[in-house]
């Protein structure tokens, strides 16, 4: 069974880069959300297992997505895809309890070892 | 202020390393004399804040930025639309390891917006202006990146 993944970013270079590392793979990309708000409302509809986030978004940023959809499901699980590495920022993704975070330019190597230990991870937090 | 040398340095080293990783191409840094030429380039600007204020101006030859356009895309782009989205990308992810760096190197706290796409030149600078500017060569044309402190 394919493990759904709904990528939340406002640039198609990362959707597209997940797309071609994720072909063939046990992930499915079920919705490509270029807004906050888009995302809020495809999670409602889809409930995918897996999350990516862009933090830098038109109008509602990354990390009010995320509080948005934890408060929808506090077991979601969201990972931060972005090009600052703010020390701040890192920790602020941390706190708010997202499962990981990734730096843009994406790698294939990465991006599936975040995705493959994000899914195993079971609701509670704990590794399954 | 954040020391221009500083940001000169990492500027550089960010740029050459990111243009190759994303998109394959060799920037070979050229001492001046290489400005793109008028009519044929286009511009990618931010704005950064915080501590200090300055503007980014990247310049490219057309080719160059549909060239890394196109390897970002990993197939031919539709439009110019399409240039300035991956190319906006592009300067983005510069623009974030570039500051991330510096912050943590100069304990500074700078921030930067979404960069814009110009299919044209954009010339900011005033004579007496604090700014520097980076020259390079590619196989698919020129590129020069300017830093214009502004201050706020």
């Amino acid at each position: 069974m394919s493990i759904k993944l709904m990528v939340v970013d406002d640039s198609k270079f990362v959707y597209n880069e997940m797309e071609f590392f994720l072909e063939g793979t046990e992930f499915e990309l079920v919705r490509y959300c270029k807004s906050g708000e888009e995302a809020i409302e495809a999670y409602k509809e889809l409930k995918p297992d897996l999350i990516t986030m862009d933090i830098i978004l038109p109008r509602m940023d990354g990390f009010e997505c995320a509080k948005e959809i934890l408060s929808l499901n506090p077991n979601a699980k969201i990972i931060f895809i972005s090009s600052l590495a703010y020390d701040d920022t890192i920790e602020e993704a941390k706190e708010m309890g997202c499962n990981d975070f990734l730096f843009k330019p994406i790698e294939q190597d990465s991006l599936l070892e975040v995705l493959t230990k994000a899914s195993q991870k079971a609701d509670g937090g704990e590794e399954a | 202020m954040v020391p221009w040398e500083s940001m000169q340095e990492l500027l550089d080293d960010v740029i050459v390393s990111m243009t190759k990783r994303m998109a394959g191409i060799d920037m070979e840094r050229t001492s001046a004399g290489c400005p793109p030429d008028e009519g044929t380039v286009s511009a990618l600007i931010t704005e950064i804040t915080g501590t200090d204020g300055f503007t980014l101006v990247y310049h490219a030859d057309n080719a160059l930025l549909l060239e890394i356009a196109q390897k970002m895309k990993r197939r031919p782009v539709e439009d110019a639309d399409e240039v300035g989205e991956y190319t906006r990308e592009y300067f983005n992810i510069i623009c974030g390891h570039m500051i991330s760096q510096l912050n943590r190197r100069e304990k500074s706290s700078l921030r930067f917006s979404m960069p814009r796409y110009l299919p044209s030149p954009f010339y900011k600078t005033e004579k007496d202006q604090n700014a520097f500017v980076l020259h390079y060569q590619t196989p698919k044309g020129p590129a020069e990146i300017q830093g214009i402190y502004t201050n706020k």
